[in-house]
């Protein structure tokens, strides 16, 4: 049976698995973290420093995320001087590269809360900081969660790439059974299936409580 | 660092450079095409059309694009080149359909019912009053579609093809001088990037000065 393969390999792939969970949700705190304080800073007006942040934005935004994998991984030993391990460039490279998505679908959101909340909060007294932690990020949030749910769902789909750099996450546990067993169609129609299986009720809930929000 | 490596290896940068342009034109022409077909499929389309149209959407917008590749060359046994223009332009497809579906179903009921009223058969209300609204509504996030494109095929290395994030590793495994490669191609994408973006927008105000957008 060709089922067998899967089954007998199940250890594998349940570590992968495991893995690829793991690179998603560390890389997906950071970029998040990082992207509002992007955003904070393009919003400031800070003089040079929110123009540079703009550039930055758009730069990783023209690029591959591929090519920006590539480019923490031959870029940070030149830093540091000695090799790093995958597992590090992933998830740098994926959380600086989401968190740029990350800080547009912030700025959008800090744009949809009104410019009298801003004017009244920070002449009542509140600094910049405390304004935007206090004030304008809860409200601007509610209208980002679904936005954030779909680049979620993205940066989910895209730690795939890890394979690539070497590091042992599902998909890569996915190839070596494949390089032993030559069962192509059951090992990939299985990965395939889990991703959609995972993926599909996210983006699902994602545009459910987009359309509650323009409602 | 020794940015001389560039000029030694200028020629594999530049089988790179036309690899991925290669690949992009294909694909945007062949999303395009589908893209267009789904998308008014799931704007104008039977119920049942309808949702047929949703769950391809759904399945190839929720697969890891690195997935659908080796599902294409290992499982159903295409060519690199194939598998790779093959399974971008279906991903490619779902999202331009997308991007088609709200642009069909931004334009009101109201003028496709009075270009009916007035004797246009529906060919004619699609040639006449439906299409050259839906271009100027559809333009702009086509451009980001078509951006998309140009930079999903860097995963085509998977494969084996020799596209510039291809050529970065070769460069690399060939004179250790990946982080000047990676430079070197980073900016041939920003400068892509570049050309795409700015010919949407050149294409737009060419077409503003020919259609009137009514709303």
């Amino acid at each position: 049976m060709a089922w067998e393969i899967l089954l007998q390999n199940m250890g594998l792939l349940l570590n992968g698995y495991k893995m690829t969970v793991i690179i998603t949700l560390i890389s997906y705190v950071i970029a998040l973290l990082f992207g509002i304080v992007l955003a904070s800073i393009r919003k400031a007006q800070i003089k040079y420093t929110s123009n540079l942040v703009g550039k930055f934005v758009d730069l990783m935004r023209s690029m591959p995320l591929l090519m920006v994998i590539f480019w923490f991984y031959f870029f940070l030993p030149v830093v540091t001087g000695r090799p790093m391990h995958p597992l590090v460039t992933i998830i740098v490279g994926l959380s600086i590269f989401y968190a740029t998505y990350i800080a547009e679908v912030v700025r959008a959101g800090i744009a949809s809360v009104p410019d009298g909340q801003m004017l009244s909060a920070i002449s009542s007294g509140l600094s910049y900081t405390e304004v935007m932690r206090f004030v304008i990020l809860p409200q601007a949030l509610r209208n980002m969660v679904p936005a954030l749910m779909t680049l979620f769902v993205s940066l989910y789909l895209s730690s795939s790439l890890a394979y690539i750099i070497g590091v042992n996450e599902f998909f890569r546990m996915a190839t070596i059974i494949n390089s032993r067993a030559f069962q192509s169609l059951t090992i990939f129609g299985f990965v395939a299936f889990v991703y959609f299986a995972t993926a599909y009720p996210l983006s699902l809930l994602s545009r459910k409580l987009e359309r509650r929000i323009i409602r | 660092m020794d940015w001389g490596v560039l000029l030694r290896y200028w020629p594999l940068i530049w089988t790179g450079l036309i690899n991925t342009i290669k690949l992009t034109v294909e694909i945007m022409i062949f999303s395009l095409i589908l893209g267009l077909f789904i998308g008014s499929i799931r704007a104008l389309g039977t119920p049942l059309l309808k949702k047929l149209g949703g769950v391809y959407v759904e399945v190839f917008r929720n697969i890891p694009s690195i997935v659908q590749l080796f599902f294409w060359f290992f499982a159903m046994g295409l060519g690199q080149w194939n598998a790779v223009v093959i399974g971008l332009s279906i991903i490619g497809s779902a999202r331009i359909s997308e991007t088609f579906r709200s642009g069909i179903q931004s334009i009101h009921k109201a003028q496709i019912e009075s270009a009916e009223s007035s004797g246009l058969s529906p060919w004619q209300t699609a040639i006449y009053v439906v299409i050259p609204q839906a271009i100027m509504i559809v333009l702009p996030p086509l451009g980001t579609d078509f951006l998309g494109i140009m930079k999903e095929t860097s995963i085509a290395m998977v494969l084996g093809i020799r596209e510039l994030t291809f050529q970065t590793q070769e460069i690399d495994a060939r004179t250790f001088r990946g982080f000047e490669a990676a430079t070197a191609v980073t900016v041939i994408y920003l400068l892509l990037s570049f050309i795409i973006v700015n010919g949407g927008h050149y294409l737009e105000g060419l077409l503003k000065v020919n259609i009137r957008v009514l709303r």
